[in-house]
């Protein structure tokens, strides 16, 4: 009975959703204001049946309404409510109603946002969205139906893969599923402004926020599930360069790429046609995103199923495509750039350059995630790359972005600027940093010195250039230094905001370094009171209690952590043994600390419990990867605050504008 | 139930979604964000002029006079100058109504001056208030002209 309201109100979304797009494209091209209006309300309705089609799911869950396929498949009695609630996005059908409810959200917000600059766009963009809306409606009506029942009410569900089981369940998926989404609203207007050529710089300004927000969500979401990766797969690393970690990793490098070049069309009217492919890339990708990991279609732990669905994705892909690169070809004369770069080592020149570099990285792990499929189109069989390629590519590409993140902020627009007098100071922290490590530090590894000077030239750079910037407050607005610095931060929330993204991602770049270049492992069978030594820690396999629960057999070790002689920490691994997936899935421990983390997970037992495998490793400098994120949000917050513009009053109804 | 749940949501839905073209098209005015001007200094755009100097002390901005101010659209501008027309139109109207618009008057013989004059067409005495050489109004009082520097007849006074 409430299935059938969910499959109704899916189906009234699906037909609703279709009349926000008509309506809207015919009130722009009809000049109806009556039709924008009942277009935009058609918005807030499809919002109200996704959001009734999610309750329904949400309470069947909370019922363990087995004879619900979806429940039956992804709950068990025994979950915690927590998980119960999480399991909405737990399978293909439920991620895809969130990803439609929280599109439908974005919309709303969107069509609120009462800015002079979205009025001539606005109807276009709804229509846009309309569309999409309705790609992933009709999916839940057709091929991913949420409310299939069973034959008979099953007595318990299959449960949750325990993998899942974990914090990271409830607030990794939806925060890049947000991400996703709220591309969405950057395509329709780019679609919208191509639509009505109103391509000046206004609608790139006016989306700057969103794609902002949406940039932010992916980035904290990947951050997210590469945690959820650290603390629950046991193997000791964060990313394994899966193709669903790829897959979401691509859209934010061309999403990084955007930001960047959005700045130098708002600046100086380059780039035009170079941003409209990257939003309309970048939201595609999302969409391409989604697709990989709900179809199966390259092999993957992410892999949860493999269904027909991909044919749709690929053809919804496939139509944008075309249609928006008929559209910019159409526009290319209104697209042409106001400007030339004049100087390479500028702030255009160097732009530039991360353009390259974003998107050729971008291309080469979209390349290398389709590797498989392409070479099984060709040859007939799979042919996987491992790790090892994404690292080789990746890793020099890293370094010049590093590079360039030291130097381009350094430099004036159109010009290479003071940057002789300038580039010294952070120039001598990168050389410093490195010498003082190779010599005093003991670091022999060449690249680890190159890579450490890097990271302490990019830090540098954003330091000299906070300074440099409360100077020229003192000078130009006679401002005490601690009041220049709080002005810098409130009156160029875009730069320095930004800048404080830069030292997230430095931080980012710390951790990553750390632990990609020194990390140790050890893996070793102890017996009861037997100890490894790992750097200049001593684990010792203190205990193991072993009991049976209600849905797995639970193994804990109880390790102690020394330090010399002294007992400094304990930690619980567990290994245990989940009955509904009939697997072990170890639960790691970790002590974590500004230098490093000690991690120890267990990798097996033997048949009479005498002996434990242990996995022992110690990661340098990891905290700081989480605690970058942590900087990287904060930085795009204050970028993201909003400078507050002024409110004017217009009796012309938008519609009718929309033409004139 | 289900059937009934499922009617409710659609007719409402309908209703709402179909309000606005029943009612008709309104043209209520609405509040827009009209997002902070940008400035062109030396081809480049700017928050503002601050922003610009900020930048010109740290050597990245070149130097140069602001080109245009991406201000209001040209239909705000439209707007706002019929508005101000307008008032003064009716303020003039109101004026000449309660016979408050009064004409200087030669101070020989009493002529009104017509605008522009700088000589009594009747007697051919000096405007009060307007420079004889050059024809530029000036407050009572002023000594020589702002515009040609020529001594004014009123300011010997």
């Amino acid at each position: 009975m409430m299935t059938d309201v969910g499959s109704a109100a899916l189906l009234l979304a699906l037909v609703f959703s279709l009349y926000t797009a008509a309506a809207g494209y015919l009130s722009a091209r009809r000049l109806r204001s009556d039709l924008l209006a009942s277009a935009r309300r058609s918005a807030v309705a499809t919002l109200v049946l996704v959001t009734v089609a999610g309750l329904v799911l949400v309470l069947l869950l909370f019922r363990h309404d087995y004879q619900v396929l979806y429940v039956y498949q992804h709950i068990s009695s025994a979950l915690p409510p927590l998980y119960t609630f999480a399991a909405l996005w737990a399978g293909q059908e439920g991620s895809l109603l969130v990803w439609l409810w929280l599109l439908a959200v974005l919309t709303v917000i969107a069509m609120r946002q009462r800015a002079a600059w979205s009025r001539e766009l606005e109807p276009y963009a709804l229509a846009v969205l309309g569309l999409v809306e309705a790609f992933f409606a009709l999916l839940l009506c057709l091929v991913s139906r949420p409310f299939v029942l069973l034959p008979a009410r099953a007595v318990d569900g299959m449960g949750l893969n325990p993998l899942l089981e974990n914090p990271g369940m409830v607030y990794h998926p939806p925060t890049l599923f947000v991400g996703y989404a709220a591309f969405a609203i950057p395509f329709a207007y780019a679609i919208a402004a191509l639509a009505t050529g109103r391509l000046s710089g206004d609608w790139l300004r006016g989306i700057r926020r969103w794609n902002l927000v949406a940039w932010a969500f992916l980035g904290i979401g990947i951050l997210l599930g590469a945690q959820w990766a650290y603390v629950e797969l046991g193997w000791g690393g964060y990313w394994g360069w899966d193709p669903v970690e790829n897959a979401s990793l691509i859209p934010w490098l061309t999403g990084t790429a955007l930001l960047h070049s959005a700045m130098i069309q708002e600046r100086r009217g380059l780039f035009k046609v170079w941003n409209l492919l990257l939003i309309v890339g970048t939201f595609l990708l999302c969409i391409f995103a989604t697709f990989i990991t709900r179809s199966g279609f390259v092999q993957s732990v992410h892999a949860f199923s493999r269904s027909s669905i991909g044919y749709y994705f690929l053809g919804f892909i496939g139509l944008w495509v075309v249609a928006s690169l008929w559209l910019i070809a159409a526009r290319r004369r209104e697209l042409r750039s106001d400007a030339m770069v004049e100087e390479v080592v500028s702030r255009e020149g160097t732009f530039l350059l991360n353009n390259i570099l974003f998107t050729g990285l971008a291309v080469a792990v979209l390349l290398g995630t389709l590797f498989p499929a392409l070479t099984e189109a060709l040859s007939g069989t799979q042919l996987a790359l491992d790790r090892s390629f994404f690292d080789r590519v990746s890793g020099p590409v890293a370094l010049a972005m590093l590079a360039l993140l030291g130097v381009c902020p350094l430099l004036g627009w159109r010009r290479t600027g003071r940057l002789r007098t300038v580039l010294p100071f952070p120039a001598g922290a990168g050389l410093a940093t490195a010498l003082l490590l190779g010599l005093v530090g003991g670091v022999r590894d060449g690249l680890a010195l190159f890579a450490f000077g890097l990271i302490a030239f990019a830090g540098a750079t954003v330091i000299v250039e906070f300074v440099r910037g409360v100077r020229a407050r003192g000078k130009v607005a006679g401002e005490l230094p601690h009041r220049a610095l709080l002005n810098l931060l409130l009156k160029n929330r875009r730069r320095y905001g930004g800048y404080i993204v830069h030292l997230g991602v430095v931080l980012i770049a710390l951790g990553i370094t750390g632990q990609g270049l020194f990390k140790s492992e050890r893996q070793v069978t102890l017996q009861r009171g037997d100890a490894v030594t790992i750097g200049h820690y001593q684990v010792r396999f203190e205990d193991l209690s072993s009991e049976a629960a209600a849905v797995k057999e639970r193994h804990v070790a109880t390790m102690g952590v020394y330090l010399g002689d002294q007992r400094i920490a304990s930690l619980r691994p567990e290994y245990n043994f989940h009955y509904n997936v009939q697997q072990y899935v170890s639960e790691v421990a970790i002590r974590s600390t500004l230098t490093e983390d000690l991690y120890v997970a267990m990798a097996g037992i033997s048949a009479d419990g005498s002996a434990v495998t242990f996995r022992v490793l110690l990661n340098p400098l990891m905290a700081w990867l989480w605690i970058g994120g942590v900087v990287l949000l904060a930085g795009t917050l204050i970028a993201f605050w909003p400078e507050g513009g002024r409110q004017v009053r217009v009796a012309v109804p938008a519609a009718r504008r929309a033409a004139s | 139930m289900s059937v009934l749940i499922v009617l409710l949501l659609t007719a409402g839905a309908v209703a709402y979604v179909g309000y606005p073209l029943l009612a008709g098209r309104g043209s209520r005015p609405v509040l827009l964000t009209v997002e902070p001007e940008a400035v062109v200094i030396a081809g480049v755009a700017y928050a503002s002029e601050e922003e610009w100097a900020v930048d010109w002390a740290l050597d990245k901005a070149e130097d140069g006079v602001p080109e245009r101010a991406a201000g209001p659209s040209l239909q705000e501008v439209d707007a706002e100058i019929e508005r101000r027309v307008a008032a003064m139109r009716a303020q003039r109207r109101k004026q000449q109504a309660q016979g408050q618009v009064r004409r200087t008057v030669c101070p020989e013989c009493g002529k009104p001056f017509q605008t522009g004059d700088r000589f009594c067409a009747r007697c051919g005495a000096p405007h009060p208030n307007v420079c004889p050489q050059c024809g530029e109004r000036h407050r009572p009082g002023d000594l020589f002209c702002v515009r040609c520097g020529a001594a004014l007849p009123g300011g010997q006074e």
